[in-house]
Parts: C-alpha cells; sequence; structure tokens
C-alpha cells in the first residue's frame, strides 16, 4: 500500500520495483513520460515491447479514459496500467483485445497470436475514497433512480428540485457525490453543468444488483371491512396521506396478469393508516384484504403513480425492480415490463 | 403443484351420494375422502382464499382413501323411511352389510374394496325413538329388514350446524363445518396415538395406530387449512352448540396434549406445511378447540 495518494508517476515507481510484468512474462523496462509508459515484457527467450497510458485512479470512466487513449494514438503493443483491475474490468479488455496490468497482481497481456496470460481475483491493495460508497443502495439510490427516470437534466439545481417535488428530498450534497460517483462508474456525464445518463441501461442493471426488500418494521394484515375493491378503498380512506402499493402488488397496473392474494400497502404510520382507513386486524394472512408494512428504508414511498381514482399505484421502474429479484414467475414479468421503463 | 391425483372411488361415491340427495336433513360426507374432495374443489376455485393456500403446501398430494364416511342426522335415523331408504340405496350401489347396519363393503374386480361407514352423532337422552347403544345409534321402533343404524360417534356433535357445500363434477356435496370435523379428526389422533402407547399391543399394532394417529393428524391440519373464507362464520355458533358436551371437551384436551410443545401431531403438521404455516393451523386449531 503507498503512503500517500497514488499518482501516475508514482504507479510506474512501484513497476520498477516489479520482476515480472504479469507472471510469468518478465519486467524488463520501464520508462515514464507524460502519462504514457513504454514497457517490455519478456518469456522464453521472446520479448515484446507495450506501449502504455498509465490512470491513477481504478474507476470504470478511468478504465474507459484510458482505452480511449491507447485506441487513439497505437504504437506497438497496447497497455493500459491502474492501480487495480475488477474480473469486469479484465472482461472488457480482453473483450477490446487490450492489454493493461495493475498494482495487485491482476491483469491480461495480449499479443495476437502470439502471447495470452490472464490473472484475477487479487485483492484490491489501492481501494479508493469514492464520493459516496454505492451510488445504487441507500439514499443515494433516491438520485440514481430518478436519473434512471430522466435522463438529461440542465442543472444539479433542477434535479435536486425534481426530487423536492417528488416528495423524496435529498440534500444538493448528496446529489453532487451522487452524480460523480455515477460519473466514476461511467454511467453519466458532466457536461459543464449539464448532466447526461450515458448508460441507462448500465444504471438501471446497478440498482436492479443493489435492490433488496429490506426486513420490513412492522407488518400487519387487515380486512378494509367491506368486499370491494381494496385499492379503491385505500383510495377513498387513506386519500392523500404517504402510502403506497408495493411494487409486487402493483403489477396489474402495467401487465395484464391476475392477481390473488392481499394487497402490500407501504405506509409511514400503520397504527395511524388502520384508524384512517377503518381496517381491522385479520389473524390468517390469507384472508387479509391489505397488508400494512412500514420500512426504515429511505425513499420507501417515493415513485407514486396515483390512477384517476386516487390509488396510489407505484411506478413501473420499482415494480421492474422488485419482480426482477423475485420468484421466476415474477423474473419472466420483470423481462416483459422492461420495454415500459426504457 | 402437480395436477389433482385420479379419484377411482368417485365412480362408486356418485351413484350413490346422487340416490341418497332427497335424505334430509343432507347426509354429510366427512373423512379423508370428504377432504380429497374439498381440496379438489379449492384447487379449482384458485381466487378464493384458504387459511394456507395450496402454492404454499410443501405435500400437496392428498392422502389416499378407500372408505367412504357419511354422516346422518338424529332425525334420519327417527325416521324409518329414510333409514330404509339408504339401506335399499346401498343396496342398489351393490354395498353388502359388512358390519351390522353401519358398516357397508363393495367388492370390486382385483381385490379392490370399498367401504362405507354410517356415522351418527349422540341422540338426546330423551329422544322418543332413537338411542345410543355403542357401537350402534339406532331407531328402537324400526323394523323394516332394509333399515341402517349409524356408528356411534359422539364426536359428529353439531355436524349439522353450518355445513358447507362444494361442488364436484357438478353435483354439490356437502360436508361438515370445519370445527365438527377438526373435533372428530383431533379425537380420532389422539385415541389412536394412546394405543400406539399400549404396552399390551404388539409392535406391528403400535406402528400401525402410530400411523393411524399421524394420519388423522395431519387431516386435521388439513380441515384448518382448507377452510374457506366465508366458512369462518361458522365458528363461533358451532363453538355455542358443542361448548357443554364431553365430546368438545375431550377434543380440547386431545388438541392441548398432542397439538402443543412436544406434541406428536406438530411434526406431522410440519411434514405438510412450512414451520410458519404449521404454527398459523395449530394456532387456529387452538381458537377453535381452547
Amino acid at each position: 500500500m503507498s503512503d500517500g495518494p497514488l499518482t501516475e508517476r508514482s504507479i510506474c515507481k512501484l513497476l520498477e520495483r516489479r520482476a515480472e510484468l504479469l507472471a510469468p512474462v518478465r519486467l524488463e523496462q520501464v520508462a515514464y513520460h507524460n502519462g504514457l509508459v513504454d514497457l517490455a515484457g519478456s518469456w522464453d527467450q521472446r520479448r515484446w515491447p507495450f506501449s502504455g497510458v498509465v490512470r491513477a485512479r481504478s474507476t470504470p470512466q478511468q478504465l474507459q479514459v484510458a482505452l480511449d487513449q491507447v485506441r487513439a494514438h497505437p504504437r506497438s503493443h497496447p497497455l493500459i496500467v491502474v492501480p487495480y483491475l475488477t474480473d469486469l474490468a479484465l472482461q472488457h479488455l480482453e473483450e477490446a483485445r487490450i492489454s493493461g496490468i495493475d498494482l495487485c497482481g491482476n491483469g491480461i497481456l495480449i499479443i495476437p497470436g502470439e502471447l495470452l496470460v490472464r490473472r484475477g481475483g487479487a485483492p484490491n491493495r489501492y481501494p479508493e475514497s469514492a464520493p459516496i460508497r454505492n451510488p445504487f443502495a441507500g439514499r443515494a439510490a433516491i438520485v440514481t433512480r430518478r436519473l434512471a427516470l430522466q435522463m438529461r437534466w440542465d442543472t444539479l439545481n433542477e434535479l435536486n428540485a425534481a426530487l423536492e417535488r417528488d416528495a423524496t428530498p435529498v440534500s444538493l450534497s448528496m446529489c453532487s457525490k451522487v452524480v460523480s460517483a455515477l460519473v466514476d462508474e461511467n454511467l453519466v456525464v458532466k457536461e459543464q453543468r449539464h448532466i447526461r445518463v450515458r448508460d441507462r441501461l448500465g444504471v438501471l442493471d446497478g440498482l436492479a444488483r443493489h435492490w433488496s426488500r429490506v426486513r420490513p418494521r412492522r407488518r400487519q394484515s387487515v380486512r378494509l371491512g367491506a368486499d370491494t375493491d381494496p385499492a379503491r378503498l385505500l383510495a377513498q380512506r387513506l386519500g392523500n396521506s404517504p402510502w403506497v402499493i408495493s411494487g409486487a402488488s402493483s403489477v396489474v397496473m402495467y401487465a395484464a396478469i391476475g392477481q390473488s392474494g392481499p394487497l402490500e400497502v407501504i405506509v409511514e404510520d400503520i397504527d395511524q393508516a388502520m384508524q384512517v382507513s377503518q381496517a381491522t386486524p385479520e389473524e390468517i394472512p390469507s384472508f387479509a384484504q391489505a397488508i400494512f408494512v412500514t420500512y426504515d428504508e429511505p425513499g420507501c414511498l417515493c415513485g407514486v403513480q396515483p390512477d384517476k381514482n386516487g390509488t396510489h399505484w407505484s411506478g413501473p421502474l420499482q415494480v421492474w425492480l422488485e419482480l426482477q429479484a423475485g420468484d421466476a414467475r415474477q423474473r419472466a414479468m420483470a423481462t416483459d415490463l422492461f420495454p415500459k421503463i426504457l | 403443484m402437480s395436477d389433482m391425483p385420479e379419484d377411482p372411488l368417485w365412480a362408486e361415491f356418485a351413484p350413490l351420494w346422487a340416490a341418497l340427495r332427497t335424505i334430509h336433513p343432507p347426509v354429510l360426507l366427512a373423512g379423508g375422502y370428504g377432504l380429497f374432495l374439498k381440496q379438489c374443489w379449492v384447487q379449482e376455485r384458485r381466487d378464493a382464499p384458504i387459511v394456507v393456500p395450496l402454492s404454499q403446501w410443501r405435500i400437496f398430494a392428498p392422502r389416499a382413501t378407500k372408505d367412504l364416511d357419511l354422516l346422518i342426522g338424529v332425525e334420519v335415523i327417527a325416521d324409518e323411511q329414510q333409514l330404509e331408504l339408504i339401506g335399499q340405496t346401498l343396496q342398489a350401489c351393490g354395498f353388502v352389510i359388512h358390519h351390522p347396519r353401519w358398516q357397508f363393503i363393495k367388492r370390486l374386480p382385483g381385490n379392490r374394496t370399498v367401504l362405507v361407514d354410517l356415522h351418527a352423532p349422540e341422540p338426546p337422552p330423551d329422544h322418543p325413538s332413537v338411542v345410543a347403544v355403542p357401537p350402534r345409534v339406532k331407531n328402537m321402533h324400526a323394523t323394516s329388514a332394509d333399515r341402517v343404524h349409524g356408528r356411534y360417534n359422539p364426536e359428529a356433535v353439531a355436524a349439522h350446524v353450518h355445513p358447507c357445500a362444494i361442488d364436484r363434477h357438478g353435483s354439490s356435496i356437502i360436508v361438515p363445518n370445519p370445527v365438527t370435523w377438526a373435533i372428530m379428526k383431533v379425537t380420532a389422533a389422539g385415541e389412536r396415538w394412546q394405543q400406539s402407547q399400549s404396552s399390551s399391543r404388539s409392535v406391528a399394532e403400535r406402528d400401525e395406530q402410530r400411523y393411524q394417529a399421524i394420519k388423522h393428524a395431519a387431516d386435521a391440519g388439513r380441515v384448518v387449512a382448507l377452510m374457506g373464507i366465508g366458512e369462518r362464520t361458522a365458528i363461533e355458533p358451532v363453538q355455542a352448540v358443542v361448548r357443554d358436551t364431553h365430546a368438545y371437551a375431550q377434543a380440547c384436551r386431545l388438541r392441548r396434549e398432542h397439538f402443543t410443545g412436544d406434541g406428536f401431531a406438530l411434526p406431522a403438521l410440519r411434514e405438510i406445511w412450512t414451520p410458519d404455516d404449521a404454527a398459523l393451523i395449530a394456532d387456529q386449531l387452538a381458537r377453535w378447540l381452547p
């Protein structure tokens, strides 16, 4: 581990101390000049020159910048050097047929027809302090979801104001950190003050990979005292208070499927919701018309899409997120629903 | 979930049931076959909620049975014409007396047999014509050669209060209310279990009794799990009728003994349902049979 923040020059200094470019290929030469590095490797009495680009950060965005650089200035065998290469990054390099090494022992050397060495799985010895730990989880996900729904914003303030309007306020500083983290992930670009999602599928994939419903703080199965449509009854009785039918229970709004069983309804306060909706507890869950739940998860009440009756359904993004994390039948429905959120 | 299994008993049951539909109060179908038909009916009505949805059952296949357990009311036994009709119907459908006047057997090709048991609840002690002479309940004035008796079954108490009509192949089949059915099954389970613990029996006999006890315990679970939301309204009225009977007190005691803690019945429920659903079933049973 280095003492201070890594720079392109300090990375080259560390390279100079190495005996191997990527085992078993020996490192014969390192010469650094203006962010570019010339290296030579040898194995089995053969020697290969590499012309590389060094980047001091390992984010997907920096990796993409390095790839663009080596492609733009083809010299001898292209190679990039970053502090750490994930398995996904190695896969991208292999697909691009460009060599890359890191300071942790991972890398891939590709010389078509002559050499292919790939090593991965070594842990990251140079973790970076990111502006935000995970832009797809917790409160940060509220910002990322908004970006998934609208791909262009003139300013950060405009994004921030939209979140206020959605009743999911997030501080301007948090918005800024999330956007920066997504830029690092190469999913969003900042062009002067404008913010643009460049890889919407990547944003959705990140949200899907990190989405999981946390354990509810409390659940209460209830009957609403009338055998009419419970969604309509709830709209009449809960009105504009904060409540939303969960994504899994909202699927009927977006797909022509029959659904039975109680509606899962996310509320802020179960006791209050029961009082206002004149609900009574139901001891047998399958006889319930609705299940009121409360979560500690930030933003669990966001993305409401009221219908003409005032029923607070979840939006298609939330429905898709819940379905894609569900059972086989739900995952199949998520696939069908996906075009609706694009 | 697999499709419903074949129902070879239907061919024997359907003509008998059709011929008995004029009996009043109606004959009820209980026992394992009653539960089987109820499960078939529930499966066809996918949107009608039951206590434990069939999709959550670990073992979905209903148990096989070759017995038809029919419940007849005391009023039927009091009416000699109806007793005669039942006897003649059984004969016409190919059943012959197996246990004098309350159990009938039909022999089928391939060494198969079908048994019909006619169960009857305990008659009131001051009834003018019907008496309980265990193991039978009979009309002491009836003389017809075709008359039948009921098998003395005090656990069938209040069976005709809020019975449930189910549909199978276009026929309306009437089954007992869930509380009476649970009293019958919990009592059968408890009594069989007690016999399985008897040192005077052989190992094989004890094993058989233990098997039967577990089977009846699982059936008690099925009675609860298959209850629809409409049947729930029957629970309190039935409890009000049975509250002071010996059969109810005994079923409550056996439920407390075997369907709680280390009782033998809970593992039987967990074979068929998840631990959460088995706990829900045990909890409902405790409300019905406190």
